[in-house]
């Protein structure tokens, strides 16, 4: 909640101090006087400078303040010197009176400098309490500790929401860009909504500012989308990379995986048992049984003596069989070497291809620097020119022939990189393949050394006395051990990999359902509810400000796209008269107001309207706006600055004086100020 | 690129071509005259002597042939009198960033001083061309070209 409390403008003269001094209400507030020309906008001004919202008004620093605050100040007919000048405004935030001091004109004080003295203006005149210096409309004056929006952030207890940037990044909402919505200034104010706002590098401000100020959940909803999103390709990319892990670790060992989804899926107990590893050989064995195959055909060959007794002819036969089947895996290796050359072959040349277009890359980065150097100093040919006949002539040392186009050395840049990201695309293929074909050659590479060292055993076997002890069968069980070993390995990381699925199965399940909780539109349910009586607010308080162009009331809506008043789909500005656009304006601040009270948005609780009667409104309407911001609950604060031009206003604001404050001026806002020592 | 519309008709498109660093003007013109500046050499800087450097600068194999010279151990070096380097000395000449003296060697105009001193102040610039140079563009001195070309004659004389 921001409430002004009182506002105090000093102007210092060879004449004393001249200024204006006046406390402000909750609720409605006028300032009135009889001529324009009184300075009810400079009193106005104060409150935009101090709060350090100059750019509402179109401006940096104290080049916003009007003649009165800067060059001279009038005194009857006698004008004098401004010597320096300052305000004071005291702010309320709904537990804490503040006052906050910028200077306007002054040798010692820089006007980007805002103090904050924590207590009311007479204490903070007097310097009887504590005060800290904010600066304010510099780099970082949002975010800083030391920043004066960051301080009034805080204070107000506003919490602004991260938005995205023009240039992509993300940065937080301006506090200037909510206030161009509440105060609503003379000059420009009136020209359409948010016609003051200024463009501080944020994406769609006047939508982000909208949903700030009603509390919409859209940015926090499109977050959360985008956050599903991440989450929903971290675990795809994790399922994945663990099926593969264990295919891999499977392939070794002569296995397949079966009933492993390729996406993440819910798996329960009964599904996982469907993941399995299967022995690739003719019968497709479970690994279960492969290992029980093992440990019988152990067990039979510890069952044989280990002798060699009559058997010379199986020896023979078996010996034959090793021999042709290592043959094979010879023939096999001998063709995943050929290939793996062939990968490296291409890898190798690939990589040199590479290095030799970041070298042409960094050469045509220097060949771009070097043009500019040569330009700086005047060097023809650099800029395109002949040194002799200055004609224009192409960057080129070939033959040039007119009727061929060559490339910028932008353009070669660009090339270049498109070059380089099609090799390198290949480069990662050709790697791919070579992995894998190494794997292969692996696996290959051990079955032909066992296949050889039976066959050894088993030439020995033959050659040897009948007597002596078997080194075939030896070596085989030792084999076979081995084996089992290994598959057993393999089955227990099968099993722990299984619980990982699991768990990411749980994952899955879990995002699934946020998934499903978000709502399919943009809009959750409380924000179209928001939406629904901003837009019965708008329109009742058009009805009741008699909003003439011959529309159907009916047929307004709030564009869901652009938060702004359409009809029939268009905006209403083309079809509205000039009076009927002011109407409009009120109508949209203050529903604003409105709805934010009513639905716990985010409004500061601050409304100003400069001159609202403009384009020759007629009182009755005016009376109605009186009447509209006077039945919207009074925790709140608006202040009109009003001309009062005909009798008929004055009675009517006679009628208000009761109940409001009302600020009359007389010819000058600024008066001699009786000094206080006095 | 070649569409083909629906009366059957060929239109090509034409595309720029791309031109390799080495064929750039504005790059050339540079590396002529880091060479001349690097050369520090008081008599000038002979045209044979920046056709060797530019020609080592080419690709790495050419840059060991004129290493294996400068380091005496081969003189099996020819000589490629590159007609882009001649055409860029020209450039350069016109553009008055070099001087030709009345030895017929060159050696750089103020002008060309600045924009070597330019390009010598970005360390970023020509990274690999000022670390050939500052090496190889001294040892190659005149006369070991000049000794290069006398064992010309007698080769020649000896074929015959």
């Amino acid at each position: 909640m921001l409430i002004i409390n009182r506002v105090r403008i000093e102007i210092d003269t060879i004449d004393g101090k001249y200024g204006f001094d006046k406390p402000f209400d909750k609720g409605l507030n006028f300032i009135v006087s009889t001529e324009n020309t009184s300075g009810k906008s400079s009193i106005l001004l104060a409150i935009y400078y101090a709060l350090g919202f100059e750019q509402l008004i179109g401006g940096h620093g104290s080049k916003i303040l009007s003649r009165a605050y800067k060059k001279k100040i009038k005194n009857g007919d006698v004008e004098y010197n401004v010597l320096e000048s300052g305000v004071y405004v005291e702010i309320f935030n709904g537990t804490q009176i503040n006052t906050l001091y910028r200077s306007g004109k002054s040798e010692s004080r820089e006007s980007k400098l805002i103090t904050v003295y924590q207590g009311d203006i007479t204490q903070a005149c007097t310097n009887s309490c504590s005060r800290k210096d904010y600066y304010v409309n510099m780099q970082n004056s949002a975010t800083n500790e030391y920043g004066f929006h960051h301080y009034l952030e805080r204070s107000l207890g506003l919490e602004l929401p991260i938005v995205p940037q023009q240039n992509g990044s993300e940065r937080k909402l301006y506090l200037q860009l909510i206030f161009s919505a509440m105060l609503i200034e003379q000059k420009r104010g009136w020209a359409d909504f948010y016609s003051a706002m200024p463009n501080l590098g944020v994406k769609d401000p006047k939508k982000r500012v909208f949903e700030y100020i009603l509390g919409l959940e859209k940015l926090a909803l499109a977050k959360k989308k985008s956050e599903l999103k991440n989450r929903e390709a971290n675990l795809k990319s994790r399922w994945h990379s663990l099926r593969e892990d264990i295919l891999l670790e499977a392939k070794k060992e002569k296995f397949l995986v079966v009933g492993i989804p390729l996406k993440p899926e819910i798996v329960d107990a009964n599904s996982t048992k469907g993941m399995k590893l299967i022995y690739a050989g003719q019968d497709e064995e479970l690994v279960e049984d492969v290992i029980e195959g093992f440990s019988n055909e152990i067990n039979q060959l510890n069952i044989l003596k280990p002798k060699i007794v009559d058997n010379f002819e199986e020896l023979e036969v078996e010996l034959r069989e090793t021999e042709f089947e290592s043959e094979k895996m010879q023939e096999k290796v001998s063709i995943l070497n050929k290939n793996i050359i062939k990968e490296q072959n291409k890898i190798n040349s690939l990589e040199y291809n590479i290095q030799i277009i970041d070298n042409d890359l960094q050469t045509n980065y220097d060949a771009r620097k070097l043009k500019n150097l040569g330009s700086d100093i005047g060097v023809a040919t650099m800029d395109g020119n002949c040194p002799l006949c200055h004609q224009s002539i192409e960057d080129s040392l070939l033959s040039t022939n007119a009727s061929y186009l060559n490339m910028s050395i932008e353009d070669n840049i660009r090339h270049l990189k498109a070059q380089k990201n099609a090799l390198e695309y290949t480069l990662v293929n050709h790697k791919n393949n070579h992995e894998s074909i190494k794997t292969d050659l692996d696996i290959a590479n051990e079955n032909l050394s066992i296949l050889r060292r039976l066959a050894k055993s088993l030439r020995n076997d033959l050659y040897k006395v009948d007597d002596d002890v078997s080194e075939t069968l030896i070596y085989k069980r030792i084999e076979l051990e081995k084996k089992k070993e290994n598959i057993l390995v393999l089955s227990e990381s099968f099993d722990s990999k299984k619980a990982i699925f699991r768990e990411l199965s749980d994952e899955w399940r879990e995002y699934l359902n946020d998934k499903d909780n978000l709502p399919t539109d943009d809009f959750s349910e409380n924000d179209k509810d928001k939406l629904n009586e901003f837009e019965r607010n708008f329109i009742d308080n058009l009805e009741m400000f008699r909003f003439s162009s011959e529309l159907e009331y009916k047929d307004l809506t709030i564009s869901p796209l652009t938060y702004l008043p359409e009809m029939d789909g268009f905006d209403m500005k083309f079809d509205s008269s000039a009076s009927d656009h002011i109407r409009v304006i009120w109508a949209f601040t203050l529903a604003l107001l409105q709805t934010s009270l009513k639905k716990d948005g985010n409004h500061p609780g601050l409304v100003i309207f400069d001159e609202p009667a403009q384009h020759s409104i007629v009182l009755q309407d005016l009376v109605a706006l009186f009447k509209c911001i006077k039945s919207i609950s009074s925790d709140y604060q608006t202040i009109l600055a009003i001309t009062i031009n005909s009798n008929e206003i004055n009675e009517v604001l006679n009628e208000f004086r009761k109940e409001h404050n009302i600020i009359q001026l007389d010819d000058m806002a600024f008066k001699k100020i009786q000094s206080d020592e006095e | 690129m070649i569409e083909i519309r629906d009366n059957n008709d060929v239109d090509f498109t034409q595309r720029p071509n791309p031109i390799p660093y080495n064929y750039r003007l504005s790059y050339k013109v540079s590396q002529i005259c880091l060479i001349i500046k690097l050369s520090v050499a008081r008599g000038g800087v002979s045209m044979t002597k920046i056709q060797m450097l530019a020609s080592a600068l080419l690709s790495d194999k050419e840059a060991k042939l004129l290493v294996d010279l400068t380091n005496g151990f081969s003189w099996n070096y020819l000589v490629r009198y590159d007609p882009t380097v001649i055409r860029a000395l020209k450039y350069a000449l016109f553009d008055d960033l070099i001087i030709q003296q009345d030895n017929q060697k060159y050696r750089l105009s103020d002008r060309g001083k600045e924009f070597v001193r330019k390009i010598e102040n970005d360390e970023m610039l020509m990274i690999r061309e000022k670390k050939f140079l500052n090496t190889y563009s001294r040892k190659l001195t005149e006369n070991v070209i000049d000794m290069l070309m006398v064992k010309w004659r007698y080769d020649d004389a000896n074929n015959k």
